[in-house]
């Protein structure tokens, strides 16, 4: 490959295999998965649960740290004390003992350690963005669910991250919120165009959120396909026929290989 | 309901001495004078004859206890984030924990003499156990996700036992230090009753010897207001440290 060509790349992940030892047995939680993203992309991974595409994100999040395969991030291997890793997760992402703000902060602090007037207006300016600007005070336990991934959201984009790794952040949301949420990280997203890996279980936010969708089947987890998405950001769609077809042809390749 | 701290406390001792009080003048038996006369004797004799002895033993009490939570934290926060250190010291604490270390007072006083040093090491060697497990299985029962945020930033294990392990085991530490002061005050007494004339331990025992019932009396009021005075301590911690639990 050439050198402008692998600059093109935030993201490559080259015949990735991941084994869980659970007693006694090995458990093959990843077969060779090989993804790309580009700089400034987006790639939807969508499959059935328990196919292993929260492990895949925990591999590029630097959690899961014993793996045979190749993990590049900007060219050198995956590492959470070089690279600034974005992290949004559907429960658990925020520390129940630290304010709203402590909390949006807390991606900066470990990675700076000083934290400035400068960071503070910036994280101010975010949190506002994002609609949180009276909720600075609260705790997580004094917030709604939408209210504590907007917070989330919010510190993941503060630490201005090289990528962003999302895992199913909206899926514990009802419907209404759900839409809210896909729009706002969307258009707070469009103003950094960070490199995003997006897990959901559902087509039609992967066909919303994702400039890519990579379809995922497990266990053991491969990716079985990755498509580019007309559809990326659109919420009126125009030709409706090919919206569905697509749909369905997403729907069919997540189903088939589960028989 | 929203009644005032200050104004409940006060209420429900108020009722708690009109039961003694009846109590008192049911029994017509010296052996529960009326808390009257507990008071009034109190009001004499506090300062001159029982502050000396309620110090010590306050001192006893916190210098213990305070060791003990710092020996006790450290080791089991340790014992909760590493395995390595758990598999080592576990099989030592299940072995020590159930020996009644009561039992060990003489070998405690043979080795660190009459004085103070016997005494909180006694109260150390019994309340640290419960502090040990509690804080080892607080961390063991942290759900891993916490961690993940952290880890994908590189946070190193200093950052982490600062923002995640410390406040999250913070409320259940508090409930083993609660339980922790209300043994060490009876190991206290216990052991006041050995090698020293000072110490309210002592004097409620010397109370009794010398059929006094109304310094009795005095002496275990003063003793519970010692309790009280560590729990209420215990809760302002409390509403310090874990304000997110409310």
């Amino acid at each position: 490959m050439s050198k402008a060509k692998r600059a093109l790349y935030m993201i490559r992940v080259r015949n990735l295999e991941v084994f869980y030892n659970s007693s006694r047995r090995k458990f093959r939680a990843l077969a060779g998965v090989n993804m790309d993203v580009e700089k400034g992309g987006i790639i939807a991974v969508i499959g059935p649960s328990g196919c292993g595409k929260t492990t895949l994100l925990y591999v590029l999040a630097g959690i899961i740290n014993e793996f045979e395969g190749e993990v590049l991030m900007d060219n050198a291997p995956v590492d959470p004390r070089k690279h600034r890793i974005g992290l949004v997760l559907q429960d658990y992402g925020l520390l129940p003992w630290k304010r709203v703000f402590e909390n949006a902060l807390l991606g900066l602090k470990v990675k700076k350690k000083v934290i400035n007037k400068k960071d503070k207006e910036y994280a101010e300016y975010v949190l506002t963005r994002v609609g949180l600007s009276g909720l600075l005070k609260r705790y997580p336990g004094e917030l709604s669910g939408g209210q504590r991934q907007r917070v989330a959201i919010a510190r993941a984009f503060i630490m201005k991250p090289d990528i962003l790794l999302m895992d199913e952040p909206f899926s514990a949301l009802d419907a209404i919120t759900r839409e809210e949420m896909q729009d706002l990280f969307l258009d707070v997203w469009k103003s950094d165009s960070v490199s995003t890996v997006f897990v959901t279980h559902s087509t039609e936010e992967a066909m919303y959120v994702g400039k890519k969708i990579a379809v995922m089947t497990g266990p053991p987890g491969r990716i079985v396909t990755i498509m580019d998405n007309p559809f990326f950001g659109i919420r009126e769609v125009k030709d409706s026929d090919l919206y569905f077809s697509m749909k369905l042809k997403l729907k069919e390749l997540i189903k088939g290989i589960q028989k | 309901m929203m009644m005032r701290n200050s104004v409940r406390y006060v209420f429900i001792f108020f009722l708690f001495f009109i039961l003694w009080q009846i109590g008192s003048a049911a029994l017509k038996n010296p052996i529960l004078p009326p808390p009257t006369a507990v008071f009034c004797n109190l009001k004499e004799v506090f300062f001159s004859k029982i502050a000396i002895h309620a110090a010590l033993s306050v001192y006893r009490i916190v210098a213990g206890l305070v060791i003990s939570v710092l020996i006790g934290s450290i080791l089991g926060l340790l014992m909760g984030f590493y395995d390595s250190i758990d598999r080592f010291f576990s099989p030592v604490i299940y072995f020590t924990y159930p020996i009644p270390k009561i039992a060990l007072l003489p070998i405690v006083m043979i080795l660190f003499g009459l004085g103070e040093v016997s005494k909180i090491t006694m109260i150390i060697i019994i309340t640290v156990f419960q502090i040990i497990i509690t804080a080892r299985d607080t961390v063991k029962n942290i759900p891993k996700e916490t961690f993940y945020s952290l880890k994908s930033l590189g946070a190193s294990d200093v950052t982490v036992f600062k923002e995640i392990i410390l406040p999250a085991a913070m409320p259940e530490l508090l409930t083993a230090i609660r339980l922790s002061a209300g043994t060490a005050v009876s190991v206290l007494f216990f052991t006041e009753n050995f090698g020293t004339t000072y110490g309210i331990g002592y004097f409620i025992m010397d109370a009794w010897m010398r059929v006094n019932y109304v310094d009795m009396y005095s002496g275990i009021l003063v003793l519970g207001g010692i309790g009280l005075l560590i729990f209420l301590a215990v809760d302002a911690f409390d509403m310090i440290f874990c304000r997110w639990k409310r």
